[in-house]
């Protein structure tokens, strides 16, 4: 005989949990956590080596680095002395909370105000997965156009804060930036956006002075 | 691909229910998807046949219904349904952002039907 049984029950729960755990770990290393996203080369892991330089000596960046398949970006930063563990995902569209979760302790914790996880470089599905981070960092660069934010607007509504990068090439490309700060606008009216470049270190400081309030909250 | 891992976890959910009640055909499965989600129902309707094969949910129909992204605006405390095309979040009455969103995140399955 059929019969009806009611479930209500939200697909990602388990993401939700393994998300708060890694949020308690976080809070009781007393380190921001930092949930990067962006398409492939809009200039993810520069913008961490550019954050890593311009904290200095004073704030230590640890980073969780996401990607399909490879270490070059591990390798990458490791060279530069930033402590980080890698992520690969296989076929894995974006990061999910449990596989964060199990590499969070390997990063020296204690030794770190911040905590970046370079999601895989993707505008739709890492949008909304939470992964335990008190920030969503959306990053675009110039070279991708100035509509990304109407034609994600489910990315760009769930960021905390959004970086305009690679304003080195801006004299050749002239990226019309209001369009772009005016369609973020319209999905978040009090959405914090900076202009940079990762490459020069132009706009980086007024950014990470945001980002040390973010930390004192 | 996103949608595999999600499909694959509505079906694990399914069976888990479905078994604790002793059941031996799963025929119906409700789920309620929003819009301001990145999920795409035919993908996860695809995805369902192919791994629901050779389990008691293969023969389940899927019932997806959609959930419009509603908001609310906090200063004239009147609900809207935001424009998407291009997307516009602010509030349509006061022009203002202080909106949050009541409905349209929605990745839930509500029940399912089982045959004993």
């Amino acid at each position: 005989m059929a019969k009806q049984v009611a479930l209500k029950k939200r697909v990602d729960d388990e993401n939700l949990l393994y998300a708060e755990k890694n949020k308690e770990i976080f809070a009781r290393h007393k380190v921001l956590g930092i949930n990067l996203m962006a398409a492939p080369g809009a200039g993810k892991t520069s913008l961490i080596e550019s954050a890593a330089r311009e904290l200095g000596p004073h704030a230590r960046m640890g980073v969780i680095e996401g990607d399909l398949a490879g270490n070059i970006d591990r390798d990458r930063l490791s060279a530069q002395n930033i402590p980080v563990v890698q992520i690969n995902t296989g076929s894995g569209c974006h990061l999910n909370a449990e596989q964060v979760n199990q590499v969070i302790e390997k990063l020296p914790l204690d030794q770190l105000d911040y905590v970046v996880i370079e999601n895989i470089g993707n505008l739709v599905c890492p949008a909304g997965i939470p992964l335990g981070e008190t920030l969503n960092l959306v990053l675009l660069s110039i070279t991708e156009g100035d509509d990304k934010p109407i034609k994600y607007p489910v990315m760009f509504y769930h960021a905390d804060c959004v970086l305009i990068n690679k304003l080195d090439l801006q004299e050749t490309l002239q990226v019309d930036l209001l369009k772009i700060k005016n369609a973020v606008h319209c999905l978040k009216s009090d959405l914090p956006v900076f202009e940079i470049s990762a490459k020069t270190g132009e706009g980086v400081k007024p950014w990470i002075n945001w980002l040390k309030k973010q930390k004192g909250k | 691909m996103h949608e595999l891992g999600i499909t694959q976890e509505i079906l694990t959910q399914v069976l888990k229910a479905a078994e604790s009640h002793q059941a031996k055909k799963v025929g119906l499965v409700r789920l309620k998807i929003g819009d301001f989600t990145t999920i795409e129902p035919e993908s996860i309707r695809f995805y369902f046949e192919q791994i629901a094969k050779e389990t008691i949910a293969q023969e389940a129909r899927l019932e997806i219904e959609r959930i419009r992204l509603l908001m609310f605006c906090e200063a004239c405390r009147k609900e809207f349904y935001p424009q998407d095309s291009p997307p516009m979040f602010l509030c349509p009455s006061c022009g203002g952002g202080k909106v949050k969103i009541l409905s349209g995140r929605e990745l839930q399955i509500e029940d399912i039907e089982i045959e004993d």
